[in-house]
């Protein structure tokens, strides 16, 4: 009777054992996994920071050789310069707004907008060309395709033109060299809304990745197997369609069937 | 003239140095792909050649020619382009008396090791928050032109830290 309790006794102690070697097991392997994001969310924290390190780096660059065109009295340079700078802030700002305000969305303080009336198609176009401008890339040129009577755009401004810079930004980025980007402004038949399309012939985007492209930290897969767009960290497309969510709007991707290297991003509001 | 060499993905970023340095008299030339770089460094001859070749680390390639030239896996996905690319024309850089100025953002400790162990000298390396201002920028860029190479002797054959 003894012997058997004291085997009784024992195979539950082997059971335990056995049981809380798993949950150490366990409690590793989760461990390590957060250790792993915190140090992706720490790359992320890293390129990001490196993004904006280079222009202001370049912005210092152009105040001190302003003081020399100032000397020389060269309104001309002093001009482009001030240009210069401008564009710098500005995009720096537009993209601190859109981490800022998603990522406040996502610890559960979202922000307060506005209600804005937008007239699309010329905020587009300055935007546009300033951005073409900023990035250098003068290779490319434009088609505006403008419905007539394209209703004003009911969103918050900082929306809108945080959204569009990102999409023109990524357009210009990822665009073919001398290709056109067409920036579309329709009603949607199907649903009278305000629809905004910039297609671009460039580097392609895979069928499989319509959807998983809008995804927080999903970088491309063109990013993550080539040595092209290497500073992406996954977060502009992700914050584009937070924002536009936090409006009413929608934002998709579009392929087109026959020609692999055309897509085009759709917004709809 | 003195000509210089500048390989920058980032091109509007490189605009007011290059401003300073064409008011400092240099002839520039800033490329933006490694394929118009090495366009540019083919033409070099040991009687005619670019005196000094900036180059960016943190270059993209381009498209599939590029990347069957530099593979993802050399250029770490476009993390070490441009030590990848000065490796490759290295000797040419030195035998005609090319300069050499790596000039990044932030300067990856274990990179830098690496173009150390291929030879370049330790002069040869600035973060662009190191050079922001142009004077400083311009300085530098006139102190590596007249070094007559010396130091670069020194430092190989003295190095304390013994990576090369």
């Amino acid at each position: 009777m003894l012997a058997n309790d004291r085997d009784e006794v024992e195979k539950k102690l082997t059971e335990t054992l056995a049981e809380l070697d798993e949950l150490r097991r366990a409690r590793h392997e989760n461990i390590s996994q957060i250790e792993a994001v915190a140090r992706q969310r720490q790359d992320d924290l890293m390129i990001i920071t490196h993004q904006l390190q280079g222009p202001l780096s370049s912005a210092v660059g152009t105040v001190s050789e302003m003081k020399h065109a100032a000397s020389n009295r060269d309104w001309e340079q002093i001009v482009r310069g001030l240009e210069d700078i401008g564009d710098t802030l500005e995009d720096a700002m537009l993209l601190c707004y859109m981490i800022v305000t998603t990522l406040a969305h996502e610890i559960g303080r979202p922000s307060a907008f506005s209600e804005d009336l937008i007239d699309a198609p010329r905020e587009l176009e300055l935007m546009a060309h300033r951005i073409r401008k900023a990035y250098r890339r003068l290779d490319l040129s434009f088609q505006f395709l403008v419905e007539h009577e394209f209703p004003l755009l009911k969103m918050d401004k900082n929306i809108f033109k945080s959204v569009f810079y990102a999409l023109l930004h990524n357009a210009m980025k990822y665009a073919d060299d001398h290709s056109i980007i067409i920036i579309e402004c329709r009603r949607e038949l199907s649903t009278g809304r305000s629809a905004i399309k910039l297609a671009t012939i460039g580097e392609p985007i895979s069928p499989t990745e319509v959807e998983t492209i809008f995804e927080k930290y999903e970088r491309g897969a063109v990013i993550k197997s080539t040595g092209r767009h290497h500073s992406g960290v996954g977060i502009g497309l992700w914050t584009a369609r937070q924002l536009l969510a936090a409006v009413g709007a929608t934002i998709r991707v579009e392929l087109a069937p026959t020609e692999p290297r055309l897509s085009s991003f759709v917004v709809v509001q | 003239m003195v000509r210089i060499l500048w390989l920058d993905n980032d091109i509007a970023q490189t605009t007011p140095y290059v401003a300073a340095l064409e008011r400092h008299g240099f002839e520039v030339t800033v490329v933006k792909t490694i394929t118009e770089c090495e366009q540019q460094l083919e033409t070099d001859t040991l009687e005619s050649h670019h005196d000094l070749v900036i180059f960016d680390v943190m270059v993209p390639t381009k498209n599939l020619n590029e990347e069957e030239r530099y593979p993802p896996d050399i250029t770490q996905r476009g993390i070490s382009t441009g030590l990848a690319v000065w490796s490759r024309w290295s000797n040419r850089l030195r035998q005609n008396g090319t300069k050499t100025l790596v000039l990044t953002v932030r300067l990856d400790q274990a990179l830098k090791n690496r173009f150390l162990s291929a030879g370049l000298p330790k002069k040869s390396f600035a973060t662009k928050l190191d050079l922001r201002e142009t004077d400083t920028f311009i300085e530098r860029v006139q102190k590596l032109l007249k070094d007559d190479g010396a130091q670069e002797i020194v430092e190989k054959s003295h190095d304390p830290e013994g990576i090369k």
